[in-house]
């Protein structure tokens, strides 16, 4: 009996091959063809910048702490009104593996995922983009988020007590009660 | 002169072999395919037909590499052991009624096994002289998995043999009045899986299980003496389909069109069914294997023969 | 017996007079009690009302109640329990109400990563900010060029003002405001006054006050290199975790040693390393003040040895080994060598070295009656800190000086000439006072003791009951180890065999006798039988700068090495990172990534050196007797080679006492008119932190420091080696008849402190 049942199965297993004549190809011809996308694609990261223009990365370094490929290298700096800036942003992208740890990371929105994800290059250090390549001129999927009106720390432009849901600067030297 | 037009004559079979047995390489490629819904090379020539040409020549300009722990003489000679057992088989297999080089040799079946035997010295050869346990591992299987397939073989042949009356090739074509299938149901089935695991092709594959021992027995080989490993496989595939036309499926007799385009069509149609079998079909275990060789094959060859015998011996005195 | 209480069901042992928390801190189980205002060296407050605990009284009468551990003090069979409703509540919500007006900038802000804030929060699970009211703002102060305020941040814990006034005892920050508006800071903008300032970073459980230096070269905490070293500013020789990044030092933070620093760090220490990365470090070798190949400038170094006209100087600046290997190569070419740059300098290593075991600085915070000589926070600044915690504990201070330092001002102030000063340590054996208390300890700053004041320091200890300890302190880290070598008239003779021009070639290991060490008025007079000097330094000095050739060699957390402190205790540093090209602008490197990135290596950093005098043997062709000389002086100075992460260990007494001499040097007379040489430091200076700018800007100006009735404006000194004119800085309390002036005023003018000097004063026009 069960070797009446194998016989069968057997059978099924290829008649379900032999039914696949004339169903055409389910790959593609890559290169040739292009993929569709889905709309919300992960692919290589980008520093996006902030509703005002400037960029949103204050190089907190998670970024780097949280990639497991460790392919993110970066140096923070500071500009004259003490914003804190990535002097340098590298993305080693033979080694980015698009898992977008990244960008659930980054506490200022700044790293977003573009649908970009093949690369090609003659040289491996062609691979390494610099922060100027990584920089693009929009806020991404967050076009209101600005994290330094959250934050409290003073800018140029914003003093004390001025970032949202802050209060005034209070006087330290009061014995008021 | 005839000694001069013989030797021209079997360059040409020859190189006609090579030819089919390169254009099976590429054909399988083609039809896994198309039983799986993918591509399969498509990139040289129309439909991708010079792939097989281009893995020829990949193959021939590759260096000819022998690694330092292996048996230098043995290691050569392997691939070429195997290469020619399989060609020389072809020898007594007959395309059309007289369209053969010995097809009237009535030894030939004999000469057919004995030939799979030598096949069988190749791939051994070619494993253990390699040196590498992977290889070793694979030539064990394959000499393993040959002596068992060989017996029920050899049985469902007797039985062809036992209808006939005859060991040349020529004569159990020319004694089937009827298709030996209808006759021999059970034998043309024990022949198709013994056929398969005697070129060890999947899903009988286990002397080169890819994903267990690297490449099994020729793990160590590259360039062309792969290639003839190769060419090997691939003219054993042949010989075992158009053995099964010749035996099982009335070799040239047909309706309507010329003898030897019916042998030609039978063959290419069992080929295409070994790549369809390897299309579906999963790799059994080892002991799955060597159970299925030993405890159903076996039996079941020797009962086909036994009523085949008898079932002959009882008409002879009807 | 092990006294245990029980936390949780788990034992936990202490000692009496801990507090819970302590106790079960040092058991490894802070995460189950969070906590803010306690510090092991602060003490309990009781302030954040964070460390709760569940008490479960013994007997049937109290039902269990909710109490601090940082001020329930550890008893046996206590049993506690934080797995509670009632704790878990007070943990989250007290974190929730510290958390209300927190600004949430972690990303900018530099404590996250090493944030006791943050790693509380996410402890007791506090992750939503339910008020939604504003939140509580204020306006951020400048504190000076070494530490960052940013007030937004404070959830009012008091560390840094406990720490502040006292346990460092400064007066110039503090807190004010009522009610929810505490602040913390100073009364008006400006720098913070305190030698020890940059404490505040570490002891602030969160972002507001940070490391500036820090701040603008940063990385976060956890891509440092870390590993443990040993400070270089003094000798105390404090124990130091630099972290590098990247190849480039970034900071320097305390690790702990139980016995000099448990917790601290002064501001040399902390902001010196900046000399590691000063842009005018030697960094390749310099063949006549041109950048050439490592091997030329060797070879050419190797030329002038092979002539046999080549001196040998060591320094106290570098570590025993590379003194060793100096010594070894000297040894090997029979050339006179000097650790020391001056004979006076000699004798007073060899009186230091000869002087019974120091007391430790813990030991000193446990003194009962001190005796400080000197400046002694200008010399060693981590010592001053010891002195306060004694007097924190009760301690009667007495300080002979001549000027009014700021330990003066916390004591008994003795206003002392300098060349009094012998006959005032004599005279303590008889003080009924320093006899009749339990432990004594008498302090000073070497130099301006001088080997006549040393000497007579070890003469009156031997008459001192043995419990009376004595301590004198340097700033060159590898003083002891230096002397060593210091034997009777080494010196002299180096630089007599130049005055004869027997030599005519220098090879200085980190001396810099051409410069701001001792005795270099001396040296400067024997330039002209000089034809030419090869330098080993990691700091640009004049010496560097005039020298034919200069080796730069690794700066000390770029190697390991030893240091045998003021206690004569050899401390082992390890290599912290390797020096690389710095990689901060990435349009300066345009080929180069760092290996972060999977890049290609940078050029590696300047070598040890024991490299540079291993590859000088090798030119020579004496690397075998080199490398036997020096492992038979390692084995016979050096036997014992502590780990770098052990506390150390003490030389042997038999081998110190192998340096005594007992000649009494004698002290150049000098009589009441005349005007008398005293050493004035800035907590700040010393040669290697010299060359760390953001430090240096708090450095106070030059000048020659009188009391306050001169009123000229400028005086010229002048001494057997140079004339020097100086802006007069008048100072309040100084003793009459005594100026101050820095080392490099004594190195131009030839003299030492406690000597007469000729002074000229302008009158004011």
């Amino acid at each position: 009996m069960s070797a009446y049942r194998s016989f069968v199965q057997l059978g099924l297993g290829l008649w379900t091959t032999l039914r696949q004549i004339g169903r055409g190809a389910s790959t593609i011809s890559y290169p040739e063809e292009a993929l569709k996308l889905p709309p919300r694609w992960r692919g290589r990261p980008a520093l996006t910048r902030d509703p005002d223009g400037d960029e949103r990365c204050v190089a907190c370094q998670l970024c780097s702490a949280v990639c497991p490929t460790r392919c993110i290298e970066l140096q923070a700096g500071e500009r004259e009104d003490e914003r804190r800036y990535p002097v340098s942003f590298r993305i080693n992208f033979s080694r980015c593996i698009y898992c977008g740890f990244c960008e659930e990371a980054c506490p200022t929105l700044a790293i977003q995922l573009l649908d970009e994800f093949a690369f090609s290059t003659e040289h491996h250090q062609d691979f390494i983009y610099e922060k100027e390549a990584l920089l693009i001129d929009g806020t991404g999927k967050h076009p209101h988020y600005n994290f330094y009106r959250h934050a409290g720390v003073a800018l140029h432009d914003k003093d004390k007590g001025q970032g949202s849901n802050e209060s005034p600067p209070v006087n330290g030297r009061s014995n008021l009660p | 002169m005839t000694l001069f037009l013989m030797a021209l004559g079997m360059l040409l079979t020859t190189v006609v072999l090579l030819g089919i047995a390169g254009f099976l390489v590429f054909a399988e490629r083609r039809v896994l395919g198309l039983l799986q819904n993918r591509h399969g090379p498509n990139r040289l020539g129309p439909f991708g037909i010079g792939q097989a040409l281009a893995d020829a020549l990949k193959l021939m300009s590759k260096e000819n590499f022998v690694p330092a722990f292996a048996d230098s003489v043995l290691y050569r000679a392997a691939p070429v052991l195997v290469a020619f057992s399989a060609l020389a088989s072809f020898a007594v297999v007959p395309l059309d009624r007289g369209f053969s080089w010995a097809g009237n040799w009535d030894i030939g079946l004999l000469f057919i096994l004995a030939m799979s035997s030598l096949n069988a010295y190749g791939v051994f050869l070619g494993g253990w002289a390699s040196g590498s346990k992977f290889a070793l591992l694979g030539a064990v299987r394959a000499v393993a998995q040959l002596v068992s397939y060989e017996l029920p073989l050899g049985l469902a042949l007797l039985a062809v043999v036992l209808l006939s009356g005859s060991l040349s090739l020529n004569g159990i074509v020319q004694a089937q009045w009827v298709p030996y299938i209808v006759l021999q149901p059970v034998g043309f089935v024990i022949f198709l899986i013994a056929g398969v695991a005697e070129t060890h092709r999947l899903p009988f594959d286990l002397p080169e299980a890819e994903s267990e021992l690297v490449a099994g027995f020729n793990t160590e080989y590259g360039g062309m003496r792969f290639g003839y490993f190769f060419l090997g496989e691939y003219l054993g595939l042949t010989l075992i389909a158009v053995l099964t036309a010749a035996l099982y499926l009335g070799g040239w007799h047909g309706p309507w069109l010329p003898g030897w385009i019916w042998m030609l069509i039978k063959t290419f149609a069992v080929i295409f069914g070994f790549f369809w079998l390897r299309a579906s079909l999963p790799r059994p275990r080892y002991d799955q294997l060597m159970l299925l060789g030993w405890k159903v094959l076996l039996p079941l060859s020797l009962f086909n023969l036994l009523c085949t015998a008898s079932t002959a011996a009882l008409w002879r005195l009807g | 017996m092990k006294r245990v209480f029980y936390l949780d069901g788990q034992t936990v042992p202490f000692t009496s007079g801990q507090n819970v928390l302590e106790a079960a801190i040092a058991a490894g189980m802070a995460r189950q009690i969070p906590y803010f205002c306690y510090h092991p060296a602060l003490g309990s407050l009781g302030a954040c009302r964070q460390c709760a605990v569940k008490i479960y009284p013994h007997d049937d009468k109290h039902p269990p109640r909710v109490t601090m551990a940082c001020l329930l003090p550890a008893s046996d069979n206590l049993q506690l329990a934080t797995v509670d409703k009632e704790v878990h509540t007070e943990h989250r919500e007290i974190i929730e109400l510290l958390m209300l007006n927190h600004p949430l900038d972690c990303p900018v802000c530099d404590e996250g990563g090493q944030c006791h804030l943050q790693d509380m929060t996410v402890q007791t699970g506090h992750a939503v900010r339910r008020y939604s009211g504003p939140k509580r703002t204020y306006h951020d102060q400048d504190l000076g060029p070494l530490v960052y305020q940013e007030m937004n941040r404070c959830i009012t814990c008091y560390r840094c003002v406990r720490f502040y006034q006292d346990t460092a005892q400064g007066d110039d920050f503090g807190v004010f405001g009522s009610r929810d508006r505490v602040y913390f800071g100073r009364l008006e903008d400006g720098p913070l006054e305190s030698p020890f300032s940059g404490n505040l970073v570490e002891v602030c459980p969160t972002g507001v006050f940070t490391d500036k230096v820090f701040r603008h070269d940063y990385a976060r905490v956890w891509d440092l290199q870390q590993g443990p070293s040993v400070c270089p500013h003094c000798a105390v020789g404090c124990n130091t975790m630099p972290g590098a990044r990247l190849g480039t030092l970034r900071r320097v933070r305390a690790r702990h040693h139980p016995e000099i620093n448990p917790h601290f760090l002064c501001d040399r220490g902390r902001y010196g390393f900046r000399y590691v990365t000063a842009a005018e470090r030697p960094v390749q070798a310099r063949l006549h003040g041109a950048r050439s190949r490592q091997d030329v400038v060797l070879r050419q170094v190797a030329m002038r040895l092979q002539e046999g006209r080549s001196g040998f100087l060591g320094s106290p600046r570098e570590d025993v080994q590379s003194n060793l290997a100096l010594f070894a190569l000297a040894d090997c070419l029979h050339a006179p060598f000097a650790a020391l740059s001056s004979p006076w300098m000699e004798a007073l290593a060899q009186q230091c070295m000869a002087l019974p075991q120091a007391p430790t600085l813990s030991d000193v915070e446990t003194a009962d009656h001190l005796i400080v000589m000197g400046d002694l926070g200008g010399v060693a600044p981590m010592a001053e800190l010891a002195v306060r915690q004694a007097l924190r504990n009760g301690a009667q201070l007495t300080v002979l000086a001549s000027q009014p330092t700021p330990l003066a001002e916390a004591g008994d102030y003795r206003p002392t000439r300098p060349s009094a000063l012998p006959d005032l340590i004599t005279g303590l054996a008889e003080d009924v006072c320093l006899q009749g208390s339990r432990r004594p300890v008498i302090l000073a700053a070497a130099e301006t003791l001088g080997p006549a004041g040393v000497h007579a320091l070890r003469k009156t200890l031997a008459r001192l009951p043995a419990n009376a300890r004595a301590g004198v302190f340097q700033n060159s880290p590898n003083l002891f180890g230096a002397a060593y070598f210091a034997v009777d008239g080494h010196t002299a003779r180096l630089q007599h065999a130049l005055r004869q021009r027997q030599i005519d070639h220098l090879l200085c290991l980190a001396a810099d006798p051409l410069g701001s060490d001792w005795g270099a008025g001396t040296w400067r007079s024997l330039v002209p039988g000089l034809q030419g000097a090869t330098v080993l330094d990691m700091v640009d000095t004049d010496t560097v700068r005039a020298a034919e050739a200069v080796l730069p060699t690794a700066a000390f957390p770029e190697r390991d090495g030893f240091f045998i402190n003021y206690e004569g205790r050899i401390q082992a540093f390890a290599q912290v990172y390797r020096r690389e090209a710095p990689v901060l602008h990435p349009q300066e490197n345009v080929n180069s990534f760092p290996a972060a990135a999977g890049g290609q290596m940078h050029p590696l950093g300047p070598p040890t050196p024991q490299y540079w005098l291993g590859r000088l043997a090798e030119l020579l062709d004496i690397v075998k007797p080199w490398q036997e000389r020096l492992a038979f002086y390692q084995h016979f100075l050096c036997p014992i080679s502590p780990h770098p992460d052990s506390p150390g260990v003490l030389l042997d007494d038999a081998l110190r006492a192998r340096f005594e001499i007992a000649a009494a040097p004698a002290a150049a007379p000098v009589g009441t008119e005349d005007w008398e040489l005293d050493l004035f430091h800035w907590y700040g200076g010393e040669t290697l932190a010299d060359a760390a700018a953001e430090l240096q800007s708090l450095a106070p100006a030059r000048g020659l420091r009188v009391s306050a009735d001169i009123s000229a404006p400028f005086a010229t000194l002048s001494g057997p080696c140079g004339r020097l004119r100086l802006p007069v800085i008048p100072i309040v309390g100084m003793v009459a008849g005594v100026v101050a002036l820095d080392q490099e005023g004594f190195a131009e003018l030839g003299l030492y402190p406690g000597e007469a000097v000729q002074i000229q004063w302008e009158v004011a026009s």
